[in-house]
């Protein structure tokens, strides 16, 4: 069981995590070309 | 559309915009959850190994995900040295970063999978080590962008993109190849699953994909869009409004 619920974990928190980065890129992206235009 | 002056390639297509973001967002993720219930509470557990073996899902998703990204960034690869358009560049350097992730996903839940059936945390089998072959060959490809000269940079990914993508095969092909006990679930026969089993693999690896897809869509766009911020930066350079 804890095997299992480790693999899911960790599955989950790599999604949240890029998703997050990602996220906060694009943000960042779509501010500074708003700014620049 | 023209070559841009100064870049030698054309701009191309153009990454989606927030509605189609956003639906295929609602997409992906209710497809993810599905999958996860489907997982937890309608796959059978399977004699031997119990609830681990639910791992299979997702480090197999993961992998048909990677090497769904590897291929993609082979043909984007491709077209760009044909082409020479941006956008086969953004979506090859964005499909690289999106499939790592998938990537380092199947190196991580393997290890755990294999210190529950085999007992070792890692072995320098066939499959294990062609896979971590993978991983650093497209660090490298992401480390060659972030270094190469830009003027050069898209040409010399591309030659990369294509030559490393050689090893998705060979890891595909790894445990038919050579000796392993590395487990072969897909064979030329059919799929060595029971029927409940292959309806929550393929429902998985629909939900992975759509996900996959969804990742590249946004990371195409903040490519595109921080490449945007770069043209604009150089031409007040160029222009004098910026010292």
């Amino acid at each position: 069981m804890i095997y299992f619920a480790a693999a899911y974990l960790i599955v989950w928190a790599i999604f949240l995590s890029y998703g997050l980065i990602l996220g906060g890129r694009l943000r960042r992206a779509e501010r500074r070309i708003r700014s620049s235009r | 559309m023209p070559p841009r002056k100064g870049h030698g390639c054309s701009q191309g297509g153009q990454p989606a915009g927030w509605d189609s973001l956003a639906a295929m967002g609602i997409v992906a993720g209710v497809s993810m959850l599905v999958s996860l219930v489907l997982i937890l509470f309608f796959a059978p557990l399977e004699k031997e190994m119990g609830i681990v073996q639910k791992i299979f899902y997702v480090h197999v998703a993961s992998a048909f995900a990677a090497f769904t990204a590897f291929g993609l960034t082979f043909i984007c690869s491709i077209a760009y040295l044909v082409r020479r358009s941006r956008a086969y560049d953004q979506v090859a350097a964005s499909s690289v970063e999106v499939g790592l992730v998938f990537c380092t996903i199947v190196l991580l839940t393997g290890p755990i999978w294999a210190r529950a059936a085999w007992g070792v945390w890692w072995t320098w089998d066939p499959r294990l080590t062609t896979t971590l072959v993978l991983w650093l060959i497209y660090v490298g490809y992401l480390l060659l962008r972030a270094s190469a000269m830009r003027e050069r940079r898209r040409a010399v990914a591309a030659v990369y993109g294509i030559i490393g993508f050689i090893d998705v095969p060979i890891v595909f092909m790894s445990i038919r190849w050579w000796r392993t006990i590395h487990p072969v679930v897909i064979e030329l026969g059919g799929i060595g699953l029971s029927p409940r089993m292959k309806l929550v693999f393929f429902i998985t690896l629909l939900a992975f994909f759509l996900w996959y897809l969804y990742l590249l869509m946004i990371r195409w766009r903040v490519a595109a869009l921080e490449e945007e911020i770069d043209d604009l930066r150089k031409r007040r350079i160029s222009e004098g409004s910026i010292p």
